[in-house]
């Protein structure tokens, strides 16, 4: 692997002459702007109620829709402006930090650990339950999953753990796939009929022989995964049938600050900005690991 | 395909009911019209029977196109959905129109010059598009160049100018992922050894990268485009919601959130159907294109 991106670098050098700088090399090489916004991010989910300096929920009429700090009319007190509530958006947007990247993380684990857990026993026992679950994941794949979520969550009324369960149930499917996938193939090795002969059950087989050649794929997957979780996870929010207000959720803000683009501008682009970067540093960083660590994953997602 | 259609119906009809909510909140309140005026309209809308049954005369109006009249607009759901279904494919195909024209030269462009500024407007483009959600790149659109510059429309429908915003908006993320596939499979096949061997024997850079390159790099994208239209279905609930655009989408959210059962089941019907059309057609444009994949 080291050789074949050796190679590719060199060619990419020869394109582009070779970076004369160091600093500008190890750029090129490590993810270290997206690494240092999540980085940022994380930091501002931990300890946002010592970054924020206001309450989230809590707003006040005598100061609604104050402009950002810098200019006219604004205040070092509401960095980012108040919304038409009289919230200010700056510690809204933190703590929004702290609800999209939990809830991502929660999502994905479900998603991850369920999807990892079918994928390894599908493609070890195979058969009847192979052929359902695959069939099961076909299914899942090809359902437009706003449109499923909109009626469900209408039909269930609104809540954070509805949301969370429906997103997990709809990200299991491609980690399914492919860790059967890759099951198939590892199940076939020597070393796995060595472990079966001397006498392993199949748990044993599965657990310590199977799921550590499968992790490094999960890994990568997830990683690919979380950006566009963020962007299904607000998208639901803003057309309101995800996280329920009065929570400081990004999508929510947008929402809310839909109404008053004419006079407030602020009040939806903070709170997208937020979105749109940590989106951007997750791909990144997808992108980075996948290449690092399986580049074989790029032909298939 | 037919089965995934039969288990929407069932799906979204057990939806309608369980969440508990009344079919007959839509006309009144039990609390205002009194339990003798609930239970007449009960017998009328046909709830006192049990629910199979109930689902069996549901399902045979769908077969026949009759999906029940609207109680909020008064008006059959699918003459409803058949006056907004121009709108949306309208905007859909402007979408596809932004996808095709400004994906597909800027895929080719980067991969061509690759490492130039070119590459990296490409690359910008792609990330931004599959960074930025939908809904929030249309409100900084209307931002930027309706109540700034006053250059374009907010939304609704109207002249060609209504439609640049919109179409940006649901085409952005689909262009994205396309120039990435096009970059990807037109860098692949220019380190092909054919590509090689034409250019060592002589024809011109360009002949090569739209003759020979272009047309064998267009296979992987082709197959795509079925997928890239799925997308455009669920863009379209986000993007006329954002800007108040009278198509489907918005039809069907509405419906969805005043639990206008009609309304909703003729729309999610409709877009499970072209859902399942499209992939359909995906895996069988695949096959032909790519004969190596055969479905027994």
């Amino acid at each position: 692997m080291a050789t074949a991106q050796e190679t590719l670098f060199l060619q990419r050098a020869g394109h582009q002459g070779v970076a004369r700088w160091r600093v500008v090399r190890f750029a090129r090489d490590w993810p270290i702007v997206p690494a240092a916004i999540i980085i940022v991010m994380a930091v501002t989910a931990i300890f946002a109620p010592l970054i924020a300096n206001h309450d989230p929920t809590r707003g006040n009429i005598n100061r609604r829709a104050i402009p950002p700090a810098w200019l006219e009319g604004g205040s070092t007190e509401f960095l980012w402006g108040t919304d038409a509530l009289g919230r200010d958006v700056f510690s809204r947007v933190v703590y929004g930090t702290r609800i999209s990247l939990s809830v991502a993380g929660i999502i994905l684990l479900g998603g991850a650990v369920g999807g990892t857990f079918l994928g390894l026993i599908s493609g070890w026992r195979g058969g009847m339950f192979d052929e359902v679950l695959m069939r099961m994941v076909d299914f899942m794949l090809a359902t437009p999953f706003i449109l499923v979520a909109l009626v469900v969550v209408i039909a269930f009324g609104k809540s954070m753990t509805l949301l969370i369960i429906l997103l997990i149930i709809f990200s299991w499917d491609s980690f399914a796939r492919q860790i059967r996938g890759e099951t198939l193939s590892l199940k076939t090795l020597d070393y796995v009929a060595l472990a079966r002969v001397s006498g392993a059950s199949s748990a044993r087989i599965l657990y310590h022989h199977l799921l550590p050649g499968v992790m490094n794929t999960v890994m990568v997957m997830a990683s690919l995964r979380v950006g566009a979780l963020i962007i299904t996870m607000s998208t639901l929010t803003y057309l309101g049938v995800g996280i329920p207000p009065p929570t400081p959720a990004w999508g929510l803000m947008v929402a809310d600050g839909r109404d008053y683009i004419t006079t407030g501008w602020w009040m939806t682009v903070f709170p997208g900005v937020a979105i749109f970067a940590t989106v951007l540093a997750f791909n990144f960083l997808g992108d980075w690991t996948r290449d690092h660590f399986d580049p074989r994953l790029r032909q298939q997602i | 395909m037919g089965i995934l259609l039969f288990a929407s119906t069932i799906f979204i009809f057990a939806m309608s009911r369980i969440g508990g909510r009344d079919p007959r909140e839509m006309y009144m309140s039990e609390n205002i019209s009194g339990r003798e005026a609930w239970a007449a309209l009960g017998r009328e809308m046909g709830l006192d029977r049990p629910l199979p049954v109930q689902y069996g005369i549901w399902l045979g109006g769908i077969l026949h196109g009759d999906f029940g009249t609207s109680a909020k607009h008064q008006r059959n759901a699918m003459d409803l959905v058949r006056e907004r279904l121009p709108a949306t494919l309208q905007l859909t195909a402007g979408a596809f129109i932004f996808t095709i024209v400004v994906g597909l030269p800027l895929g080719v462009l980067s991969a061509v010059k690759r490492g130039t500024v070119f590459d990296y407007i490409g690359r910008a483009f792609a990330l931004g598009g599959q960074a930025m959600p939908g809904f929030w790149l249309g409100i900084v659109l209307i931002i930027v160049f309706a109540v700034y510059l006053h250059w374009l429309p907010t939304g609704r429908r109207g002249g060609l100018d209504h439609y640049i915003l919109p179409s940006v908006t649901l085409g952005w993320a689909t262009a994205a992922g396309l120039l990435r596939l096009v970059r990807s499979s037109m860098l692949e096949v220019l380190d092909t050894e054919f590509v090689k061997l034409a250019r060592a024997k002589g024809v011109s850079r360009r002949l090569v990268i739209w003759k020979h390159a272009f047309r064998n790099a267009l296979i992987a994208p082709l197959t795509y485009a079925g997928l890239l239209m799925a997308a455009f279905l669920t863009g379209t609930v986000v993007t006329e919601q954002v800007f108040a655009w009278p198509g489907i989408g918005r039809l069907a959210i509405v419906s969805v959130l005043n639990n206008d059962f009609p309304i909703m089941a003729a729309t999610m019907m409709l877009f499970t159907f072209i859902y399942v059309i499209l992939s359909f057609s995906v895996d069988i444009l695949y096959a032909y294109i790519d004969p190596r994949i055969r479905y027994s």
